[in-house]
């Protein structure tokens, strides 16, 4: 297993490939929220032409009564900032998200509470991305989710979901 | 006395070819040619075309031909679950010191994420990239990593420049309580000031 992780980390950073104006796929993510802790996610993604990407990450779990979820949907735009070795097997983004954390509570001899709590954000991240014959493609990704903590924003205090992702898919 | 006479002979032939150079010199100055030439060496010294210093393609780069240091303030993400407002004044932890040389090498000193070394490179005319590793440093533990930053350069027609930047680290750390080794992710989200020459 940890031979097949290392074969797609090494595919990735050596074979670069140009971006695709139109791709749909899925993957996997280590997501941590500045804790030490990492926890398992999904994610949707797909390009919007060249430049522009979207994603879409769903994670959370359920401790007895409690259930979590929390759903991001972020646009980043693509810079091509790593030129200066001469390759684009990296590529850094700058974005945009949105992001709700639901909370469940559900005992039973009580009224069931729901919070929803939602919140705007930037994205930084960096990729590589690869394609796979004509139609597949791998990206790995490093994001960080920024947002602003409420008031405490004056004094630059945030807190950050960041997701370590590998993801594949079709190119149309 | 001939000696003398030889002497001086020989002085005055050498500061009437000397006069003669100073004289050609000074018809050469009066020429167009280098006058032009001149100008372009001027030129050259205000706007260096493309300095790479072997990075390859450094077109990005024009703003960073200079030399520049910035000091940056703000939280650092530790990996401690903590809140992470700025300290009033700063602590140690909230500050970075960065150089920056004309070929865009950069290196920085912070406590989070850690002392590191990179590449910048500029896209477009306010955001900048940087790559690079060095020891990352969390609350948990400390050890080698990769880092990479994307940052805003507010004002580029002064010495003087607003900077804004979000550094990650990702790195492989050995916790100071156990030894055990252990994946590390610090971040740091800071603005400042920068100062270019």
């Amino acid at each position: 297993m940890r031979g097949l992780f290392c074969g797609i980390a090494l595919l990735l950073i050596f074979s670069p490939s140009k971006l695709n104006a139109f791709e749909l796929g899925t993957g996997i993510s280590a997501i941590e929220e500045g804790d030490d802790r990492f926890r398992p996610g999904i994610l949707l993604d797909m390009s919007l032409g060249e430049t522009w990407r979207s994603r879409i990450f769903y994670y959370g779990r359920k401790y007895g009564p409690i259930t979590e979820q929390i759903v991001l949907v972020s646009a980043y735009r693509y810079l091509d900032v790593m030129r200066v070795f001469n390759t684009n097997f990296l590529r850094a983004s700058v974005g945009g998200v949105v992001m709700n954390e639901r909370t469940e509570l559900d005992f039973k001899e009580d009224e069931d509470e729901v919070e929803n709590n939602f919140n705007l954000g930037a994205v930084i991240g960096v990729h590589t991305y690869t394609k796979i014959g004509d139609s597949f493609f791998i990206q790995g990704s490093m994001e960080s989710h920024i947002f602003l903590a409420g008031m405490g924003g004056v004094l630059m205090a945030n807190g950050r979901k960041q997701m370590i992702s590998l993801a594949s898919g079709v190119v149309f | 006395m001939r000696l003398f006479l030889l002497g001086a002979s020989l002085y005055l032939l050498s500061m009437s070819s000397y006069v003669t150079a100073s004289d050609d010199w000074v018809e050469l100055a009066d020429d167009e040619e280098l006058e032009e030439r001149k100008q372009e060496i001027e030129d050259s010294r205000e706007e260096p075309e493309n300095f790479d210093c072997g990075l390859g393609n450094s077109d990005g780069q024009k703003f960073n031909n200079t030399h520049g240091v910035s000091l940056k303030f703000g939280p650092p993400g530790a990996q401690n679950g903590h809140s992470n407002p700025i300290g009033i004044p700063p602590g140690l932890q909230d500050i970075e010191f960065t150089y920056l040389n004309k070929c865009g090498f950069e290196g920085s000193v912070s406590v989070v994420p850690g002392p590191t070394f990179g590449v910048r490179y500029r896209a477009g005319e306010f955001f900048y990239g940087s790559v690079g590793g060095g020891l990352l440093i969390t609350a948990n533990a400390f050890g080698p990593g990769v880092y990479s930053a994307v940052g805003v350069n507010f004002v580029r027609s002064t010495s003087f420049n607003f900077e804004f930047e979000f550094k990650q680290g990702l790195g492989i750390g050995q916790r100071y309580k156990n030894g055990n080794i252990q994946a590390i992710s610090p971040y740091a989200f800071r603005f400042g000031l920068g100062y270019y020459w």
